[in-house]
């Protein structure tokens, strides 16, 4: 795992996301790759059709300009190998070939602005299609420590078993790993076998494993990082289908709307 | 890559499999998982007769026989390795089961148990598993796997899969080529490939090739045994239906190459 990809644009995550692609690089000692998205709004005005939306794309531009250009100035000062590529409008294919060669990609957990053009939506799809891991970093995060605690949130399936293969690069660098079992919400592979599966790779881990008592699992696992003081948590991402997951709710959804913490998500 | 699956039959194809996932797990220091049918289902169903009790038990001593050796041939050459017990279809058992391994190994072709149309069968469990696969020709096959590989570049998302997972594999060969084969259709360029795998420190050297031969059949050339230790490439970019009427490289590829092929999808 070297090459890390990091989505810039102007929102109010691209701090937390620019510190934690840092970190990792810097951990891995990888090779970050920028891809600056520019997505255009269109905002509907009366008489003079399109004059707003021309004036707030104008304004938007000078905004991801700006950012563009602080970001890469202070990339020239941090030490680690690094390249840009700017994509103006929408996703185009130039974007969805960089994605798939890249290891791992770095977008933000989902934050309350109802107009923002989505981008952990955007980076998602894109990461489930080529089979990468996401790491989705909450917008008050400043930086990630990658030889801390990691949690791995396990319940047995085929996510579960993808996310904890596509991190393993990132767990050898932890000093502590937990699996972290709720007992009566898991299927297929068991916690002792995904251990086995770590000690192959020389990570050393221990087991956790409670009643959920009708809790939510989301509810259990948040906890659960905070008691042990973990740094980031490990998850497999919709092991529903997605749509099922909108109607009525699901692990993946309601960790990615409230976690405090970097999440690893595969699927 | 420290987890292999390897599928357990005697069959034709055995040997290579044997000998590719001994190569391989002593090249990666992986532990080896086998799996094997369990074919005396087929004579005890409700109305069995007393020849297919004797011809159940036959089969029974043959795959245990087949187990033994195995035993001993993993414990000669010092290999870690575990047994799955499996019951039920092959093909639904090896899919989960891949979920949670890192490579499959299977003979590409073979005329043994449950393998009439074994390009269908491939093919199902390329699409289905989402894991990479090694498939590996009946034919006696290199000892030395870490020599020279090929990756056959075509800028599909199949084939960055199959290289992105190929990476732990490749990492340990001594020399890497890309190749790619007539013009670009797409995807990032061979350059682009290849300045991913020299930043995760493997050297690979590329070459372009614009003659006129038929792409399948200029690969199948490059993939001779003794040129090549093995092939890492995308399948089936193209739908099945697609693929069945024009065929297809990965259909060529399967039935004509006599070294291992890394293939995800």
């Amino acid at each position: 795992m070297k090459n890390v990809l990091l989505m810039v644009h102007a929102d109010a995550g691209l701090e937390g996301r620019f510190q934690a692609a840092l970190d990792l690089t810097r951990a891995l000692s990888g090779h970050l790759t920028c891809v600056d998205v520019f997505v255009p709004q269109i905002v509907p005005d009366g008489f003079y059709m399109g004059l707003d939306s021309a004036s707030a794309m104008v304004a938007q531009c000078a905004v991801d300009y700006d950012h563009g250009a602080a970001l890469k100035h202070r990339l020239e000062h941090e030490g680690v190998p690094w390249d840009w590529i700017d994509a103006t409008g929408g996703l185009p294919p130039r974007i969805t070939d960089e994605a798939g060669l890249a290891d791992v990609i770095v977008s933000s957990l989902p934050a309350n602005h109802l107009f923002d053009p989505d981008l952990p939506r955007v980076t998602t799809n894109l990461a489930l299609a080529n089979n990468q891991p996401v790491l989705a970093v909450p917008v008050s995060s400043r930086g990630i420590t990658w030889c801390g605690r990691a949690l791995i949130a396990w319940d047995g399936s085929p996510a579960a078993m993808a996310a904890l293969r596509a991190s393993v690069p990132m767990l050898a660098l932890a000093s502590d790993v937990e699996l972290f079992e709720v007992d009566d919400r898991t299927a297929g592979a068991t916690a002792e076998a995904a251990a086995q599966y770590l000690s192959r790779h020389g990570i050393v881990s221990t087991i956790e494993r409670i009643h959920s008592l009708h809790r939510p699992t989301a509810e259990l696992i948040l906890g659960r990082a905070k008691a042990i003081a973990a740094d980031y948590i490990v998850i497999g991402a919709y092991g529903h289908n997605r749509t099922r997951e909108l109607f009525f709710g699901g692990v993946t959804r309601s960790m990615m709307h409230t976690s405090p913490l970097p999440l690893v998500l595969a699927h | 890559m420290k987890d292999i699956l390897l599928l357990v039959h005697d069959d034709a194809g055995q040997p290579a499999r044997l000998q590719v996932a001994i190569s391989l797990a002593r090249l990666l220091d992986a532990a080896v998982s086998c799996i094997a049918a369990d074919e005396t289902a087929d004579y005890r169903d409700d109305c069995a007769s007393l020849a297919d009790e004797i011809l159940a038990d036959v089969v029974r001593h043959q795959s245990q026989a087949n187990h033994k050796m195995i035993d001993r041939l993993f414990a000669k050459q010092r290999i870690d390795h575990r047994w799955i017990a499996m019951e039920g279809p092959l093909i639904d058992r090896l899919c989960e089961q891949a979920a949670f391994h890192d490579l499959l190994i299977i003979n590409a072709r073979s005329t043994g148990y449950g393998w009439g149309d074994s390009s269908i069968v491939v093919s199902d469990l390329v699409r289905a598993t989402n894991q990479p696969l090694l498939l590996v020709p009946e034919a006696e096959v290199t000892d030395d796997l870490a020599a020279h590989a090929v990756i056959a570049w075509d800028g599909s998302r199949a084939c960055i899969a199959a290289m992105r997972a190929a990476v732990p594999l490749l990492s340990k060969t001594r020399r890497v080529t890309m190749v790619e084969f007539g013009p670009h259709r797409g995807g990032p360029p061979i350059e682009r490939g290849a300045e991913y795998l020299r930043r995760q420190g493997i050297a690979v050297h590329t070459t372009h090739d614009d003659s006129l031969h038929h792409p399948a059949g200029w690969l199948v050339s490059r993939c001779r045994p003794g040129r090549t230790s093995y092939c890492v490439m995308g399948a089936f970019g193209h739908s099945r239906s697609r693929e069945a009427v024009f065929g297809g490289v990965t259909m060529t590829m399967l039935e004509e190459v006599r070294i291992p092929l890394f293939i995800a999808h």
